[in-house]
């Protein structure tokens, strides 16, 4: 039971935004509720609810010039989106991988894709792959309406999301052809809030690495692209040799924080490997154990 | 507001209130097979299907499902009409407490829905929202896949499972029967209603208008109370009762649910001015609705004087540690001013000399965590004054006749005054042979003259229930040449935490459990039991024993290898025989003296042979020598290991354990047991069934069980001890048999012959001359005819051995060396428990155990920060075991026939969680080289040990 006064149910997300602007600080958006409704009993003033405001189905923009932008509606869950054969496609399947370790079989239908992004307080699964994928998201609020990169979203939250804002579609360009990605995720089990999660995406050509991308979540600070690694992987020959050190320096970057889940030279060793491992299996290297430190 | 939607079919309006979640509304309109169990969406519980798809309906806003279509446990089928999954989960005995199966059938139908053929590891990914405590999901798993592949046992649930044969002994048995109802795996006596969210729990059966009660809880490790101001609390509308320590009996008692004399220290009071952990007690508040319960509590003013707290039991008994219970009023603490709370200590032959006389000596310390019973269903109570005022107390519990004593004794009533009712249990596991929140409730009722009701909240279950006690505890052994042993020590420091209900009994079966497994001339066994400002320790399925194992069998693998010995046959090689006596049995006790013990019955080697098979146990693991790893697994990183553990445990406790039971004939043939014996989820309803079906000679659905009501049902200590088949059981035997003899009598009046030579068989009393009349036409002559008589009986059993059950168990692992995580891929564990009276109930039991053990070993801890307070108390972060955590763990039954047990049977519900731990352990160091003595083996924990192997090898 939640002590609220109010749930607003608005028909569109130009509603929703003048619906909370006009709470004056009492409201809040809700969408999936996973959070927000088991959070116990804090006093609320009234919630605006989302998911009747035409922000939920995923399709591909096949317009001219959008090349095949996979637009995921905010309000899309957790288990629509694995259950959507496009969302299978970018590269090779790296969304739904990351989607795939997200919450439990029950909460996944409830949970959406605009909340997992939203739950600044948890190293989120969605946050990595869809940095990776290079996406972005369409914001509105009482400013209008503005497309943000994904890693302006967390790198500068404060600039580019302002109290009243929501996120209202997620957008994950066509990847690069010859892009293969892969999704790690270290939990005490396997259902949990990740302790580090990592998605990598590797391009070969001609035997070479072209494009190596690598975003790590739970390192400390907000999930985010770790160019220092993509450089140095960048024109390397795929070896398990060029991604254990690519693991290594990833582990000497870090600066995660202990919790009561794991510490944090716990956490820097889990991001040694999952970049490691993801790399490796982004680019195409058969798995081969780190050397022992 | 209104909201309409569609519910089981049909269209509904409901008024709510805006913040109302669908799980709240939902039980409020009746539909009380959904069920509230973490309100966080982690436990599944409350599973629903929202347009088709399973939700947990405590994160839906009801208002939210407006022109949604809504789908509970009591739309998918009932028992007139069931759904195909209910028949199964019922004829597979997949459901134990049942609790949780309703979210789970729900969940299940949706796949069913969607993939009618899913795959095993399909329905696993698709059941990781429905955690389950009881059954370790195997038989729910295996549930599902007959539905799928049209496996099912159709409408009518036939005997399924693995069949025993003839008891070949025991009380029960008489030469030459045949045996129709024990030995077979009968579906539960509860029928599909178990499985269609008709049974009804402890908060299903609130009067309506119950008030809700809550305890508001410490913030401080250790406190006095100086100022508490209720006045605010009391203002708001709708709270109709405040209680702080002022306003209850102060009396001295032990929360802790056992039988006259209480063996455990009178160091709680129901509320009192000091505080001894982060949760303890401050006051209780009864007010209309949760919400204001809440928020009476909130606006409770206390002012606190902090006092100095001792969180580390090492230093407990430190001269300038703070004390706990100084007060002069408490009675039965081992030495208040050493936060002493018991000791334990007991001696056979002598150890230091044993140790001399040995060719080498061993010695290692292990560590044991806090963890909880975590039942799905948190500790739930409801009180209310029946029409005469007397004291009627509905509870989720293990032991309602030590509850009505000690609830009486605290407020001041006659014993008559009080009646104490168990309805169906969503499961104890030991946190329940507890006064958790009896007496709150009763204080409420009593101060209100109100209906009541409490159930805690999941963090609370987690913090501030009862856990296992945590234990350090150091193992010495002396070995000779050839292998045997000279001696074996072990001593323990418990943390019983702020209070000691079973603070010298549970320690006491640590060494009282474990020691006798292995032979040894000299042994000794040396307990502290301290009190700590942490939360409260006390019984846990294994009851000391888990801890003691893990020490005791991880130590014997140490040795093994130490020794070049392979484990399993220097293990056998020492373990205890048929013939045998238990050389400690009689000077360690329930926390006193003991009983002679005698084994009788001894199926310890079958259960190895047993597991040897179903695991495929390879010699390599034994030939592997200290910091050779193991073989590699799936990937790289990856390395397989074995382990192995053996496991003794009792049945009952000795001389202490009484169950009684009362069988009343009716005239159409059927009958009424009436036992106080309490099933938790465990089957036990139906086991007593079943041994009562047998000795009368009628199906089991002849036989209409009650349990338990103080009022209704004659006196058993309670489902503790791994008591009730053994001692409740022999109570069950005796009285009906005292009732057949009864209908003998009748029936030979009726045929004419000597009632020595009839039988009751098939429903009927058979002359040897092959004449025979329906026990029908019996009873109704005992009702209605010459001789009028209310045929009924009742019987006490007391016994004074302690069959031990046997176990033998393998894990196989595979552990991640480069993150330390650790998974299970199988688990095979043997158990000798004697003859099974329904094999598939008692797979089910060992299943369970297994994975509870899993959670202990590998991920299940309670953590703390530095001033006391529980920082992992969800289910989110306290880690039990889901699903997809779980290897499908076969469960092996070896029969032996106990002289002493009903039909031959001993215990099976504990001795599976004591095999666990030291199973992984050894599987670990199996396949690292990395010996950890300290539970659980999370993967940080791991990791940390195959780094220090890694310095090692390099220094």
């Amino acid at each position: 039971m939640l002590d609220l006064r109010e749930i607003r149910r608005p028909a569109s997300a130009a509603e929703a935004v003048r619906l909370l602007a006009e709470s004056e600080g009492s409201g809040l958006y809700v969408a999936g509720g996973t959070i927000l409704v088991t959070s116990g009993s804090r006093r609320l003033g009234f919630l605006v609810d989302l998911t009747s405001a035409g922000l939920g189905g995923l399709r591909v923009d096949t317009a001219a010039g959008s090349s095949g932008t996979l637009i995921i509606g905010a309000t899309v869950t957790v288990g629509e989106l694995l259950r959507a054969t496009e969302a299978g496609r970018p590269a090779g399947g790296l969304l739904r991988e990351a989607t795939s370790w997200l919450a439990n079989h029950t909460v996944r239908n409830l949970a959406t894709v605009g909340g997992n992004l939203m739950a600044w307080h948890f190293p989120t699964d969605l946050p990595p792959a869809l940095l990776v994928l290079d996406a972005s998201v369409r914001v509105m609020g009482r400013s209008g309406e503005r497309i943000v990169p994904i890693d302006r979203l967390y790198a500068a939250r404060r600039e580019v999301f302002a109290r009243g804002d929501l996120i209202a579609d997620v957008r994950v360009p066509a990847a690069t052809p010859g892009l293969r990605g892969a999704f790690e995720k270290h939990g005490r089990k396997r259902l949990d809030v990740a302790l580090v999660n990592c998605a990598a995406a590797v391009r070969l050509d001609g035997g070479r690495i072209a494009e190596a991308r690598l975003a790590l979540n739970g390192v400390g600070g907000p999930p985010a692209r770790r160019p220092d690694i993509e450089a140095f992987l960048a024109g390397k020959e795929p070896s398990p040799a060029v991604f254990e050190e690519a693991g290594r320096m990833v582990s000497a970057a870090v600066t995660p924080r202990s919790d009561h889940r794991a510490s944090a030279a716990y956490r820097t060793r889990l991001a040694g490997v999952a970049a490691r491992r993801a790399l490796a299996r982004a680019g195409g290297v058969l798995p081969v154990a780190g050397a022992e430190e | 507001m209104t909201v309409r939607f569609t519910l089981n079919g049909k269209p509904i309006a409901l008024a709510v209130d805006p913040g109302e979640v669908l799980l709240d509304t939902l039980r409020r309109s009746g539909f009380t097979g959904v069920k509230a169990g973490c309100r966080s969406g982690n436990c599944g519980v409350c599973t629903v299907l929202l347009d088709g798809r399973p939700v947990p309906s405590c994160s839906v806003l009801t208002a939210r499902v407006d022109g949604r279509a809504v789908t509970t446990i009591e739309g998918v089928g009932d028992a007139a009409n069931p759904h195909p999954l209910q028949t199964e989960f019922l004829a597979r005995s997949a459901a134990q407490c049942a609790y949780c199966m309703q979210g789970m059938i729900v969940s299940s139908k949706a796949l069913l829905d969607e993939h009618p053929h899913p795959s095993e590891q399909e329905i696993r990914e698709h059941l990781t929202g429905n955690l389950c405590r009881c059954t370790g999901y195997v038989k729910a798993v295996e549930a599902v896949r007959a539905v799928a592949e049209g496996r099912a046992t159709g409408a009518a649930p036939a005997p399924r499972g693995p069949e025993t044969g003839a008891p070949q002994g025991g009380p029960g048995t008489s030469p030459g029967a045949r045996f129709h109802a024990v030995g077979r795996s009968a579906p539960k006596v509860e029928g599909l209603g178990l499985v269609s969210g008709k049974a009804r729990y402890t908060d299903d059966l609130a009067p309506s208008g119950a008030l809700t009660g809550r305890i508001k809880r410490s913030p401080h490790a250790h406190a006095r109370i100086v100022r508490i101001d209720a006045s605010k609390a009391l203002a708001l509308p709708g709270v109709h009762a405040v209680l702080t320590w002022k306003d209850v009996p102060r009396v001295p008692f032990s929360t802790a649910g056992q039988n006259c004399p209480e063996p455990s220290p009178y160091d709680a009071v129901v509320l009192d001015s000091v505080v001894r952990f982060v949760g303890d007690r401050v006051a209780f508040v009864a007010a209309e609705t949760p919400l204001l319960a809440e928020k009476a509590c909130d606006l409770i003013e206390v002012e606190y004087e902090v006092l100095p707290a001792v969180l580390d039991p090492a230093r407990a008994m430190d001269p300038d540690a703070p004390k706990l219970h100084p007060e002069p009023d408490k009675t039965g603490i081992a030495n208040p001013s050493r936060n002493l709370a018991g000791r334990v200590e007991a001696s056979v032959g002598d150890v230091e000399r044993g140790l001399r006389e040995a060719d080498r000596v061993f010695e290692h310390e292990y560590r044991a965590q806090y963890v909880q019973a975590t039942p799905t269903e948190a500790h739930a109570t409801v009180s209310y004054l029946d029409p005469n005022d007397r004291l009627v107390i509905v509870t989720s519990t293990q032991v309602p006749f030590h509850a009505r004593r000690i609830v009486a004794r605290l407020f001041g009533l006659p014993i008559s005054r009080v009646r104490v009712i168990k309805p169906r249990v969503g499961g104890a596991f030991g946190a329940k042979q507890e006064i958790v929140l009896e007496d709150a409730c009763a204080a409420l009722t009593l101060a209100t003259r109100r209906p009541v009701r409490m159930v805690l909240d999941r963090d609370e279950e987690l913090f501030a229930s009862r856990t296992r006690h945590p234990q350090t505890l150091r193992v010495r052994t002396g070995v000779r040449k050839d292998g045997s042993l000279t001696a074996i020590e072990i001593t323990t420091l418990a943390n019983t935490g702020a209070y000691g209900g079973h603070a010298t009994t549970v320690p006491s079966n640590t060494g009282s459990k474990t020691m006798p497994l292995y032979r040894a001339p000299n042994l000794r066994f040396f307990a502290e039991s301290v009190y700590t400002n942490l939360p409260i320790s006390g019984a846990l399925r294994g009851y000391g024993a888990p801890q003691g194992y893990f020490a005791l069998d991880c130590h014997m693998d140490e040795v093994a290898r130490a020794l070049g010995r392979d484990p399993v046959e220097f293990r056998l090689a020492n373990a205890i025989r048929q013939g045998d006596e238990d050389p400690i049995a009689e000077r360690l006790g329930e926390g006193k003296a003991g009983y002679k013990r005698i084994i009788r019955t001894n199926g310890l080697r079958e259960c190895w042979e047993k597991v040897r098979e179903a695991s495929g146990w390879d010699p390599w693991v034994s030939s592997l020598a200290p910091g050779e790893t193991g073989r590699p697994g799936s990937l790289p990183w990856m390395r397989l290991g074995k382990g192995v553990a053996f496991a003794m445990h009792g049945s009952g406790i000795p001389g202490d354990d009484m169950g009684s039971a009362t069988v009343k004939a009716n005239e159409d043939g059927t009958f009424n047991l009436l036992i106080g014996a309490t099933d938790l989820g465990t089957g036990s309803d139906t086991i007593l069934a079943q041994m009562a079906a047998e000795v009368l000679g009628v199906g089991v659905e002849r036989i209409f069980v009650l349990s338990s009501d103080t009022d209704n049902t004659p006196f058993d200590v309670g489902a503790y001890a791994s008591s009730t088949t053994y001692v409740s059981g022999g109570a069950v035997v005796k009285a009906a048999e005292g009732v057949r003899d009864r209908l003998l009598h009748h029936a030979a009046a009726m045929l004419g012959e000597d009632a020595a030579g009839l039988v009751c068989e098939d429903g009927a009393v058979r002359a040897p001359s092959g004449r025979s009349v329906s026990l029908a036409e019996v009873a109704s002559r005992a009702m209605y005819g010459e001789e009028k008589e209310q045929v009924a009986f009742t019987a006490s059993n007391v016994t004074f051995d302690c069959p031990p059950p046997f176990a033998a168990a393998v894990a196989g692992i595979e552990v991640d060396t480069e993150t330390g995580r650790v998974d299970v891929t199988d688990f095979a564990c043997a158990i000798d428990c004697g003859f099974p009276i329904n094999p598939a109930l008692a797979e089910g039991q060992i299943q369970g155990g297994v994975v509870m053990g899993l959670g202990y070993a590998l991920s299940e801890e309670m953590l703390f920060d530095a001033r006391g307070r529980m920082v992992n108390a969800s289910l989110l972060d306290y880690k039990i075991f889901s699903s997809v955590d779980t290897p499908p763990v076969k469960a092996i039954l070896v029969t032996t026939h106990e002289p002493t047990g009903p039909f031959g049977a001993k215990s099976v519900s504990e001795i599976p969680v004591d095999v666990v731990a030291p199973a992984i352990a050894n599987a670990v160091f199996a396949a690292t080289g990395a010996r950890i003595r300290e539970l659980p083996l999370t993967p940080e924990r791991v990791l940390a040990a195959i780094d220090g192997l890694r310095e090692g090898a390099r220094r």
